[in-house]
């Protein structure tokens, strides 16, 4: 399952790629050139030497003044230039000769330049940038030292195999001629080593500098060499794509760089992909559909072979049902880069469109366009009913654009309708539309609500509002507001706003006030809140109650009284009536206490009290102790 | 259930005979008491315990006063003079009311 999903995949993909075989989307147009170009300007008085020199090496400059300037500036830039000597040197004597500058360059640093070839140098880079050098100035590099460079080289590429190192190389190699043919065998090297991003971007790790030495170098390689194209077809569309990707360059050297691999890549005869584009917004007008398409190389100039026949196969994108095969674009006679083709025997409907290009059998592409159509409002009912259906509608028509004379009128009972039909304005056919809307706009106050309107089975559009349900949305603001109906769509190219009638809208009120949520001053004291005594037993009850807990007391009493309770022992004696007083006076403290004594107060009076009734009990039992032993000695033990 | 019946009369016989007149006279107090706590306990199930610390004060001071008694009781019995050799029953009386002082004057705290 997964080798079968897998093979499908490459499938699609090679189809991808069939179907945009050596174009791309884009080109480096008018608008990129001029800013690249401003890009230059700024590095040409920048303060900075590798700015000025590609920028010189990009624009010339006639102002005598200015020029004598630069050649100074250029001087002095050198002196406290960071950068490495031999890059160093080589911008100030590439500048100075991009600039015809009339003053001589020192001659310490023209020495040192003529001494670089005899000493070992470094790396690949520092070769290429002394080789140029020397070439800059018109030297010519002896035999003797050329020999000596390729052997270098082939040192150096032993010890330094990076993507730079193989860059700077190739462009070596391109300088010194047949003698460093053996670089050619390292094209492959280098080309295996880009790196893909999404399936449509080819570049080198490093950036835009490293992506354009790299393949300036291996085409020129191949050119000197005279090798087959170090890259396909497949390839170079990337490349391209990722070239044109950093069109937003912002850097002079950046901006050099860009321009000649575009250059580079575009002059590659058999694999330069070429830029096929629509003109235009891609929008067709649904009168005259013309389908008109720009081709142009990478730097947006006519291709020098033009394309000779360019044919189309137009499809509908919503289900690719195929609407023509192999329509001919006929190259413009004014313009050499346009190609047009009239659609209109098609009679191409309102919807999106693919159209597969094929020029010469070799570059293809896929294009997208819309055909717009036109909307007409067929019938437009505008009218109010009752909410209850209690009475018939009553709806007047209106059309498209006029606006309905009369004001309509609705209160909270009553309903808003709406009933639209819009049809296409070539076929009469009913269409549905991306959005469509009904605008209820307050002049006065400057508000709006905004309702979507539906689509019913019979494709009309239908908007009904409760004017009672609604009030809310409203707030309930009575007045007249204007009832605008907005039709809007991607592939309608009269989209439209329309004013249709004024109607009085009367709310029912709110039912309270709302109130101001902010006042000054202090708010209401929080008063701390009790809890809530339990609802008390009725009266009744608890009286019954109380007088059946004293019951059981008389019930003790008559017992009591039944036994025969024995009295005679009662004594008049002090100690027997002080007993009974100190406890009884006890007993009524101890009910004072309940009604309104606090402990304290109690504790302070019971103990005079109990002190009293504690003697004279202890007196009375010691008596009646005394009584019993005389009475029955036996029982005494 | 003719034994039963036998059985509760010799008891009750036995009862009014050998008991001393002081223990009955306890004992009717005490069967006075478990009537008022009773009385206070069926309050509670019908009408509800609000206010609840009176309703706790009066009985539990019913509860207090019946453990004092049979209290007293056990001290006062002759047959107990054995355990409570050292404690003769005018002795256990003076407990008896100093205990009840304390209680009422508790009681009388918490009633509110």
């Amino acid at each position: 399952m997964l080798k079968i999903a897998f093979t499908l995949l490459c499938v699609l993909c090679a189809a991808a790629t069939t179907w945009s075989a050596r174009t791309v989307d884009s080109h480096l147009g008018p608008k990129d050139l001029t800013r690249l170009q401003k890009v230059f300007v700024d590095g040409l008085s920048s303060n900075d030497l590798q700015a000025i020199f590609f920028a010189s090496l990009n624009i010339e400059t006639t102002d005598a003044a200015t020029k004598e300037t630069l050649c100074q500036k250029i001087v002095a830039l050198h002196a406290e230039s960071k950068l490495n000597n031999f890059e160093k040197d080589y911008y100030l004597i590439g500048a100075n000769k991009n600039l015809r500058c009339t003053t001589k360059l020192a001659e310490s640093v023209l020495s040192k330049v003529y001494s670089s070839l005899d000493s070992e140098l470094a790396t690949t880079q520092e070769i290429y940038y002394r080789l140029a050098t020397h070439k800059a100035l018109g030297v010519q590099v002896s035999e003797a030292a050329q020999a000596k460079i390729v052997k270098r080289l082939q040192e150096v590429l032993k010890k330094d195999d990076t993507l730079s190192g193989l860059g700077y190389a190739f462009n070596v190699a391109i300088q010194l001629g047949p003698s460093a043919s053996f670089i050619t065998n390292r094209i492959e090297d280098a080309i295996v080593q880009a790196d893909e991003v999404d399936g449509r971007l080819l570049q080198f790790e490093g950036g835009l500098s490293i992506t354009a030495l790299i393949l300036n170098g291996v085409f020129g390689v191949s050119k000197t060499f005279e090798k087959p194209a170090p890259v396909t077809a497949e390839q170079a569309v990337k490349f391209a794509n990722y070239l044109l990707s950093r069109r937003s360059v912002q850097t002079a050297k950046g901006a050099h760089v860009l321009i000649e691999a575009l250059k580079t890549i575009s002059s590659a005869d058999k694999i330069s992909p070429i830029c096929v584009q629509l003109i235009g917004n891609g929008q067709l007008e649904a009168q005259s559909p013309t389908l008109n398409v720009a081709i142009v190389d990478l730097l947006g100039k006519p291709l020098s072979p033009a394309v000779a026949s360019l044919s189309a196969k137009i499809s509908v994108k919503k289900d690719s049902s195929v609407l023509a095969e192999k329509i001919q674009l006929v190259s413009k006679s004014s313009d050499k880069t346009t190609y047009a083709a009239d659609l209109s025997s098609l009679k191409p409907g309102r919807g999106i469109y693919q159209a597969e290009l094929n020029g010469d059998g070799v570059y293809k592409q896929k294009l997208q366009f819309k055909v717009l159509g036109r909307v007409k409002v067929q019938t437009l009912e505008v009218g109010i009913a009752e909410s209850d259906a209690s009475a018939a509608t009553r709806k007047q028509s209106v059309s498209y654009p006029s606006k309905l004379k009369d004001t309509l009128t609705a209160d909270s009972t009553q309903k808003l309708l709406l009933k639209a039909l819009l049809v296409d304005e070539a076929t009469s056919k009913p269409i549905a539309v991306h959005q469509a809307f009904v605008r209820l706009h307050d002049r006065e106050t400057d508000k709006e609500i905004i309702f979507v309107a539906e689509q019913d089975s019979s494709k009309a559009y239908k908007f009904d509002m409760d004017v009672g349900n609604q009030g809310k949305n409203f707030n309930y603001q009575n007045g007249l507001y204007n009832i605008y109906l907005t039709i809007g769509d991607a592939s309608l190219s009269n989209s439209f706003d329309w004013l249709l009638a004024d109607v009085q809208l009367k709310f029912n009120q709110p039912d309270r006030d709302v109130k101001p949520t902010h006042q000054n001053g202090p708010l209401p004291e929080i008063v701390h809140q009790f809890r809530v005594p339990d609802k008390r037993p009725p009266r009744i009850v608890s009286d019954i109650f109380t007088g059946l807990c004293i019951t059981p007391l008389v019930l003790l009493f008559v017992f009591w009284a039944k036994l025969g309770i024995n009295v005679s022992n009662f004594t008049l004696s002090p100690s027997t009536i002080g007993f009974h007083l100190g406890f009884g006076g006890i007993l009524a403290l101890f009910f004072v206490f309940w009604l309104q004594l606090n402990m304290f107060q109690t504790l302070r009076l019971l103990i005079p009290i109990a002190v009293f009734t504690f003697l004279c009990g202890n007196r009375l039992l010691r008596r009646l102790y005394a009584q019993r032993n005389s009475k029955n000695p036996a029982g005494a033990s | 259930m003719v034994e039963i019946s036998s059985v509760i009369a010799k008891f009750y016989n036995d009862y009014v005979q050998n008991t001393p007149k002081k223990l009955k006279l306890v004992d009717i107090y005490l069967g006075y008491i478990l009537l008022t706590g009773i009385i206070q306990f069926v309050y509670c199930c019908l009408v509800g315990t609000f206010p609840f610390n009176s309703f706790l004060s009066g009985f539990i001071s019913t509860v207090s006063c019946f453990v004092l008694a049979v209290c007293l009781r056990l001290q006062a019995n002759p047959q107990n003079k054995a355990v409570f050799s050292g404690i003769s029953p005018e002795r256990g009386f003076a407990d008896f009311i100093f205990a009840h002082v304390i209680l009422f004057l508790v009681v009388m705290n918490f009633i509110g």
